[in-house]
Formats: C-alpha cells, sequence, structure tokens
C-alpha cells in the first residue's frame, strides 16, 4: 500500500514535470495538429496537386478523396512524425535523470527502483494515449465535416492497432534511456531499432511478426477485416520484454 | 553510540584494476558532525555512496543506524538523509513544493507535511523564496534547501558529500552555519576536501587517501598526535634572515620553512625548544619583528600525514 503511495507520488511528479517543461502542451499541439492536418490534407490534396499540374499544363486524373484516405494519411502521421516526436522527447526521460543526478536523489529515500521506472512508463503511456485520443478525436471530427461519413468500429480498431504500435516505440524508448548512459546514446538505440522495425516488416510473410505489421493492419482493416494476431502478440512481448528489462537493469545500476 | 560503523569495506569499480576504498574500518559517534576528508579521488564519495546503500561494497560489512547498507533496505532510507555534491534537485519546482513532494514521499500526513516544510524553510532562511522556482536561487540557497530536504524525514544521520566545495564564501558561511545549528537533530556526515569548512565545524575528522583511512579521532586528538605548534620568527633585513637560517640549520633539532623574512619552526617540546629559539636570536644578537607561537592547523596534519602515506 505504502509503495503504491510512493509509486502515486512519482507518477505525479512525472506528468507535473510533464506540463511544466512544455513537453505536455507541446505533444498534445503535435497530436492536435496531425489530427486536423490529415482529414484536411487527404480533402484538398486534388485541388493541391490540380493547381500545380495546371500550371505545367500536365493534366493528371486524381480520384475525388474518400474517407479511407482521410484515415490513411492520420494513420501515417500518427505512425511516423508523431512518434519521431515522441521518441525525442522521451529519450532522455531516465538517462537524464541518471546524468543530472536526480535519480540519485529520489533512490536514496525510500522509493523503490521498481516504482521508479514504473512511473515514468505509465506517465509516457498516459500522455501518449491521451495525445493519440485528441488527435483521433480531431480527426473524426473533421473527417466527419468533409467525408460526411465515419465508420466507428473501423476507426476505433484502426486505432487501437496503431496505439499499441506507438506503446511498443515508446516502451523501447524508455527501456534504452534506462540501458544507456546518455540520453543520445538511448536516441540513438531507439531509432536503430524503429527503423530495423520497417526494414523487417518487408519481409512478406515474416514481416506480419515485426510491430510495424500493426501499421499494415491498420492500413488494411477497412477492407480486409484482419488484425494480424501474430503482430499484436509479438508487440505485447516487446512491451512487456521492455519493462522487465528497464526493471532488471535499473534494479542494478550503480550511480558514478 | 556508533551510529555508523564500517568493518574492512573495499571497493573496487568495474573498469578499474585499483581499490577505490581499501579495508575501510570507521565508527560513527550519535550527534557529532564528522569531517571525512581527502584529497580529490581519495574514495570520499564512493564511501557515502556506499553507506547511503546507492553503491554496494567489493567486500565487507557496513552499517548505519544498525541497517546492513548492503542490502538497500527502505528500512536504512527512512533513517537517511542525503545531499549528493552535484546539487542534484528537481529545480523546475519551487521551494516549498520540492519539501513537500520529499514530505510525500516520505508517507507524511498532509497537516505534518506543511508543518514540517514550514519549520524546515525558516531553519533554512528561505521562508521568503519559498514560493520562487529552485532555479532563481543563488548556489547557498540551492545548498540550504538540498540540507533542508534531506532533513525532512528527522534522519538519525545526514550524508553530506562536498556540500560547500561549489560555493562562494558568502554561500560557504551561511550553509556551515546551518550545518552547525542540525547538530542537535541529527548526526552529520560531511564529506570535504576543504579543510577550513571541517576545523569550523566538525568534531570528530577522519583522513582518507587513495581509499585507505590515515586517521581517524577528534580534531582535538588529531592536532595533539600529528602535528606541532608553531613558532613564527619575522625579521625586518635579508641579512638578519641569512644568519638565522645558517644557525638554524646548523641546529638538526629544529625543523622549518622559510618564506622570505618569515620562519615557521615546529616545536615539538614547547618551552624547551622555544627557550632553545630565544637563545639562538640572543646569541646571534638579532632582533626579531614578530615572534609568535602559533597552534598546529589541520593543513599541518593534511599534508603531513598525505605525504607520509
Amino acid at each position: 500500500m505504502i509503495s503504491y503511495m510512493r509509486f502515486i507520488v512519482i507518477f505525479k511528479k512525472e506528468l507535473l514535470e510533464y506540463s511544466r517543461s512544455k513537453k505536455l502542451v507541446a505533444v498534445l499541439l503535435i497530436f492536435s495538429f496531425f489530427g486536423i492536418v490529415s482529414p484536411l490534407t487527404a480533402y484538398f490534396l486534388p485541388d493541391i496537386m490540380e493547381h500545380f499540374t495546371k500550371s505545367q499544363n500536365v493534366n493528371i486524373d486524381i480520384p475525388a478523396p474518400t474517407y479511407d484516405d482521410a484515415v490513411f494519411q492520420y494513420i501515417k502521421n500518427l505512425s511516423q512524425m508523431c512518434v519521431f516526436i515522441l521518441i525525442l522527447m522521451n529519450m532522455g526521460i531516465i538517462s537524464g535523470e541518471k546524468e543530472k543526478g536526480t535519480a540519485v536523489f529520489l533512490l536514496v529515500k525510500p522509493v523503490k527502483r521498481s516504482s521508479f521506472i514504473l512511473a515514468k512508463f505509465s506517465a509516457v503511456f498516459t500522455i501518449t494515449v491521451t495525445s493519440i485520443c485528441l488527435s483521433a478525436l480531431f480527426t473524426a471530427f473533421y473527417t466527419f465535416l468533409f467525408f460526411d461519413t465515419l465508420n466507428i468500429f473501423n476507426f476505433i480498431v484502426q486505432n487501437l492497432l496503431i496505439t499499441l504500435y506507438i506503446l511498443c516505440v515508446m516502451s523501447i524508448t524508455l527501456m534504452f534511456s534506462t540501458i544507456a548512459r546518455s540520453q543520445i546514446l538511448s536516441g540513438i538505440l531507439t531509432f536503430f531499432m524503429w527503423i530495423s522495425f520497417s526494414i523487417f516488416a518487408q519481409f512478406g510473410e515474416i514481416g506480419r511478426y515485426s510491430p510495424d505489421g500493426l501499421i499494415s493492419a491498420a492500413f488494411t482493416f477497412p477492407t480486409t477485416g484482419q488484425i494480424f494476431p501474430e503482430s499484436i502478440v509479438l508487440t505485447a512481448l516487446i512491451i512487456l520484454l521492455s519493462i522487465v528489462v528497464s526493471l532488471s537493469v535499473f534494479e542494478k545500476w550503480e550511480p558514478k | 553510540m556508533s551510529v555508523i560503523k564500517c568493518k574492512d569495506v573495499c571497493k573496487i569499480y568495474k573498469d578499474s584494476k585499483t581499490f577505490a576504498l581499501d579495508n575501510l574500518s570507521l565508527e560513527v559517534e550519535a550527534h557529532t558532525v564528522f569531517g571525512f576528508l581527502g584529497p580529490n579521488g581519495a574514495g570520499k564519495t564512493t564511501t557515502v555512496k556506499i553507506l547511503t546503500g546507492l553503491m554496494k561494497p567489493s567486500s565487507g560489512e557496513a552499517w548505519v543506524c544498525g541497517e546492513n547498507v548492503k542490502r538497500n533496505s527502505m528500512a536504512l532510507r527512512q533513517k537517511i538523509g542525503y545531499l549528493g555534491q552535484e546539487l542534484a534537485m528537481y529545480k523546475w519546482m519551487k521551494g516549498r513544493e520540492l519539501l513537500l513532494f520529499v514530505g510525500d514521499i516520505f508517507g507524511l500526513s498532509r497537516k505534518e507535511n506543511l508543518k514540517r516544510a514550514d519549520y524546515l524553510l525558516e531553519m533554512s532562511g528561505l521562508t521568503q523564496s519559498a514560493n520562487k522556482k529552485i532555479t532563481s536561487f543563488s548556489g547557498g540557497m540551492k545548498q540550504r534547501l538540498g540540507i533542508a530536504q534531506a532533513l525532512v524525514s528527522k534522519p538519525q544521520v545526514l550524508f553530506l558529500d562536498e556540500p560547500t566545495s561549489a560555493l562562494d564564501p558568502i554561500g560557504r558561511k551561511e550553509v556551515l552555519e546551518f550545518i552547525q545549528g542540525i547538530k542537535n537533530e541529527t548526526t552529520v556526515f560531511m564529506s570535504t576536501h576543504i579543510l577550513a569548512d571541517v576545523e569550523r565545524v566538525c568534531d570528530d575528522v577522519a583522513i582518507l587517501n587513495n581509499g585507505r583511512l590515515l586517521a581517524m579521532e577528534s580534531l582535538s586528538h588529531l592536532k595533539n598526535r600529528y602535528a606541532s605548534d608553531k613558532c613564527e620568527i619575522e625579521f625586518e633585513t635579508g641579512s638578519s634572515t641569512e644568519l638565522f637560517e645558517t644557525a638554524l640549520k646548523n641546529q638538526s633539532r629544529f625543523n622549518f620553512t622559510r618564506n622570505n623574512f618569515l620562519f615557521s619552526v615546529s616545536l615539538n617540546v614547547v618551552e624547551k625548544d622555544y627557550a632553545g629559539l630565544l637563545n639562538l636570536l640572543c646569541a646571534l644578537n638579532l632582533t626579531a619583528k614578530r615572534i609568535e607561537i602559533t597552534g598546529a592547523s589541520l593543513e599541518d596534519i593534511f599534508v603531513k600525514l598525505i605525504k607520509h602515506d
């Protein structure tokens, strides 16, 4: 019970730190921006393309945009731009505290090392999920506004898949932040792993065993109705493994 | 009663072949300010980290407030306070906010937490700045807040690692006065390489070099044992100085140093050696500008012990 209370104290501190450092505002604004821009881009892309091609006397037939294009754009932005920004924001969340000495400030007090790590994961997960929800709400609203349609069930499933994918990348970010001695090293390792997922996903059927299989599933779900359970299981295992490795590494960590 | 006890503690870092700590054994009595003295790299911070449970010794045992530090138990961390030399705190917080946060970690009730925070802010002279961000604090203020946060849980032992090394003279004075003021509340284990700080606030002293303990006892005993009083003799002219130096060199019983016209002569047996010096001056028919007996300083002991190590 006391350990749980301390976990809550550190979890609240994490959220407060996010808020005070303006990271929270930044991440919410960025996700909101992509949530708004995705359906707008899909809707106006034919007009934009027509404007450019006309000036060069080229005539290309661009099909009228659909609701699927808006969601497609949304998934693409979330899985690329937003993930990139989240990695940058969180790569120093543990290694930074080790470098600055604030980890020692807490660990010399009656705080379990596991509480410290789990509070970090929980805070990052909470902020990530909140940001995705906000982004999804904006996308849903503007998609409905411009395309007069929205398959809510499909959209929820697509969001769940993409959320699991982003949480997986965040888990890896936090794991490397625990292992690495510096923020830069943890960032490099995370980006390397993130790119590896994308490369692995290119290997046909085997690629489904990459977390990137979730993005493919999110793209194709409205037409195929398939969610690639192997990707879901593997991604969940990677999240779990990242937490276990972080807990184990941090338990043995000795400040220099 | 000992609140800190170390027995044959050794530490070898993974990436090093030499001992960071070499069979360190020491005991610290309750309600004293214990100065842990040593040059940079002597092993002071390693000792503090082992005693606070942040680091495990390679061998040996250590207890703080009866708790074995190897276990790094919650019970140990409930009983100690710590301020590291990096002065690492959540500087985005405000002064009072930091103390309340630490109180929450120690599980104080809301009422008790507020009361304790107010008391510590007043004690550290930070009441006026309590609601300002820590980033706006001066070095001395940050250090006093650092000590205050380490006192939130009313620890039995307070570990301070180089608490004054990064401060200007005013900040140093403030922090040393603060440390003197908390002597009745807790035992203070203070690592430092600033000898003047130790002379000013510490009751007992340990001197460490290359991970080995060279001496450990009360400051007064240490002075009596390791350093003798000195007689300072100052001349006005170069010719007198040269003459006196030649005479001193011929008398093998005197150990002395010379700095321009000033001689500092060690007095092994105060009365006898002092009389001998006066007789020498009379015999040479020299007039000194100043003759003064001065007590041994910690610096003399420190230099002597480190040189002989």
